[in-house]
């Protein structure tokens, strides 16, 4: 029963990684149509940045994690705000092609940066005790490391959700994914909320490296590319643009993963995720949550 | 424009021909090639280079003239580089009908997945075609059916041909990728020159606008589809004859990213363009680390030596430069630049007047 419980904690962290991931790409696609490949860069370039904060402070203390993730997540903010401003928005007017190659450009820039910087070898993540650790959780023992990712993805939608529903900012993101020409039409800058979406979506891409190194404990120059694939996954399984979609589809899609990778062979878990996309298009292509004719 | 139907196979045909008779030319290698041109060495690393020259042609076939964002072109390549490998290695089948039964199959399994793939359009296409590329890294990267793992797959010796083996047999090795190179340009060139090529830039162009015509457009990107992938098996063959056995790079996001990258250098919706792409992209990606590596130490700043040790830095800024500055790419410039001498030659625009006609 043990393992059982185990295996859902970590099922239930992968999957919050996934959602931290997900969130910014899946409104970032629905307001403007564009696909970032450069999410997953993002996710490594401040992974990186998180380990350089661990390592400066030379002590893996509890403040010192607090002051990674913190960093790691302002460097995922800024260098999307970057790329938004100085590459992206002179794209707006060549279509969405130019966008995706831009972000996959980006993307492969950010990698090469990272591993000229620091090699193609992985790099640890000093961690203090008290997280590495597991704790007792009503007679089971719970990796400390799916406690903090699983909050950081609930916070995060809790505060993207109360950003959406209760903010103008957000009313007029909400209305932009909905229709973004309509939006236009009425006289409101979408541009300038596309600017705020792609950077909280690197905000929390940033926040995604920092705690994915609390999981796997190593960075890698690739440790973001496997992540962004399953990323989309969960996108499109959710529903593009529904954020409680993007929920419930990074939680089912991390647990599928992980307990068929346990319970079956390694590797089932991800064939399985990819048959349950294939499956998800095919009898319900606008997705979980999604609406009819948004994607196709 | 009729000139240009029969210029061009000329020009390609007698590209061909100086291709062919490059392993007997000793030419130096002016650091693009690691070696005299004849070489062993420099016939190999050319035999890699027009293998993906072959490959960009097949996925601009989908990129290029259908408007199709494929990211799971690279499963066929694979598939047909492992397919062949693993029949060479576990079965009795000899080179050549084993070269046959891998292209029949990933035919076969191209016609499955796209039927498939193509019942969702725009990204969501994009996005199945991803996740059946990701199916083919798993199961490579997993040792699943005996694909060997990180490491790849060698062919036994005794199963190629002796034609293929050896260091003196490198010349045969080249002209059987040259010959896959052509095979592949002839076969996209047919399409592309075809009434299907022309519907399937009309799909390209505006879908919606083909389908009230009356044409079947899942039927023809399923025909393109089921081609180019063909195709691209046919180019993992070769792939495999080339290096001697697979590796887990020939499946995998990074080279499905890369085609995007020839294609877009090169000039997408054009094959020649693609070609140039996927030879430029190769030799960069191959030629900047050993040449790097071949810079005195003390010559140049250390950093410079590093930046070409990882060339897809170099790569991600000449692919960004590219979409800014030139978005049709190299043919695109070409083509600005043929038709600038042109309006030059021709002089000023004068008004036709009705007494010319007189």
């Amino acid at each position: 029963m043990d393992t059982f419980f185990l295996i859902l904690a970590t099922g239930l962290s992968v999957g919050a990684l996934y959602y931290l991931l997900a969130s910014g790409l899946s409104l970032i696609f629905g307001l403007m149509d564009v696909l970032s490949f450069a999410h997953g860069a993002l996710l490594t370039f401040s992974a990186y940045s998180a380990i350089m904060t661990m390592n400066w402070f030379g002590a893996a203390s509890t403040g010192a994690l607090l002051a990674a993730i913190v960093v790691s997540t302002l460097v995922g903010g800024a260098v999307a705000f970057l790329v938004e401003w100085l590459f992206l928005r002179p794209m707006y007017a060549r279509g969405h092609l130019s966008q995706l190659l831009v972000t996959m450009g980006i993307g492969l820039v950010l990698i090469a940066a990272v591993t000229i910087g620091f090699g193609p070898d992985p790099r640890s993540m000093p961690l203090p005790d008290n997280v590495s650790g597991s704790i007792d959780v009503f007679g089971v023992l719970i990796p400390v490391s799916a406690l903090v990712t699983v909050a950081a993805a609930l916070l995060l939608h809790a505060g993207l959700m109360a950003f959406l529903r209760r903010t103008r900012h957000g009313l007029i993101v909400r209305a932009g994914v909905e229709n973004a020409d309509m939006v236009r039409g009425l006289g409101i800058d979408v541009a300038k909320s596309f600017a705020m979406v792609f950077t909280i979506g690197g905000l929390a891409a940033g926040l995604a490296g920092a705690l994915a190194l609390v999981y796997v404990r190593a960075g890698t120059p690739h440790l973001g590319d496997t992540y962004l694939i399953y990323a989309f996954i969960v996108i499109v399984i959710g529903g593009i643009g529904s954020l409680p979609g993007t929920l419930i589809a990074a939680a089912l899609v991390g647990l599928s993963q992980q307990f068929a990778n346990h319970y079956l062979t390694g590797g089932a878990g991800d064939l399985l995720v990819l048959a349950l996309l294939a499956l998800m298009l095919l009898a319900r292509p606008q997705g979980l949550f999604g609406k009819t004719g948004r994607i196709v | 424009m009729t000139t240009s139907r029969i210029v061009k196979p000329v020009a390609l045909a007698a590209v061909a021909v100086l291709l062919a008779l490059v392993p007997y030319t000793w030419f130096p290698g002016f650091g693009l090639l690691p070696d005299y041109t004849g070489a062993a060495g420099s016939l190999s690393l050319l035999s890699k280079v027009m293998i993906m020259a072959a490959l960009a042609v097949t996925f601009d076939l989908l990129l290029g003239q259908s408007g199709l964002m494929s990211f799971g072109h690279v499963l066929y390549f694979g598939v047909g580089a492992y397919a062949f490998a693993m029949l060479l290695a576990y079965t009795s089948l000899t080179f050549w009908v084993a070269a046959a039964l891998t292209v029949l199959l990933t035919a076969g399994l191209s016609l499955l997945l796209s039927l498939v793939a193509l019942r969702v359009e725009n990204i969501a296409y994009s996005m199945v075609t991803l996740a059946f590329a990701q199916v083919g890294a798993v199961a490579v990267a997993r040792n699943y059916f005996g694909t060997g793992g990180e490491s790849g797959l060698r062919l036994p010796t005794e199963k190629i041909p002796a034609l293929f083996v050896g260091l003196q047999n490198t010349p045969n090795v080249y002209w059987f990728s040259l010959a896959t190179l052509a095979v592949v340009v002839t076969a996209a060139a047919l399409v592309v020159r075809s009434r299907f090529g022309l519907s399937l830039r009309g799909t390209r162009d505006n879908a919606l606008r083909m389908r009230v015509l009356g044409y079947n457009v899942y039927g023809l990107r399923l025909a393109v589809s089921v081609v180019a992938s063909t195709l691209a098996g046919l180019c993992g063959v070769a792939y495999v004859v080339t290096i001697g056995g697979t590796d887990p790079d020939a499946v995998g996001l990074m080279l499905a990213l890369s085609l995007i990258f020839m294609v877009v250098i090169g000039g997408s919706g054009s094959l020649v363009g693609a070609a140039i792409g996927g030879t430029v992209y190769a030799f960069l990606d191959m030629r900047l680390p050993a040449v790097g590596d071949g810079l005195d130490a003390g010559s140049v700043p250390p950093l410079v030596a590093h930046l070409l040790g990882e060339p897809d830095l170099l790569l991600g800024v000449i692919f960004l430069i590219v979409v800014f500055v030139a978005p049709k790419g190299i043919v695109g410039i070409a083509e600005a630049a043929v038709a600038k001498v042109r309006a030059r030659r021709a002089g000023p625009l004068r008004v036709v007047l009705e007494e010319d006609f007189r």
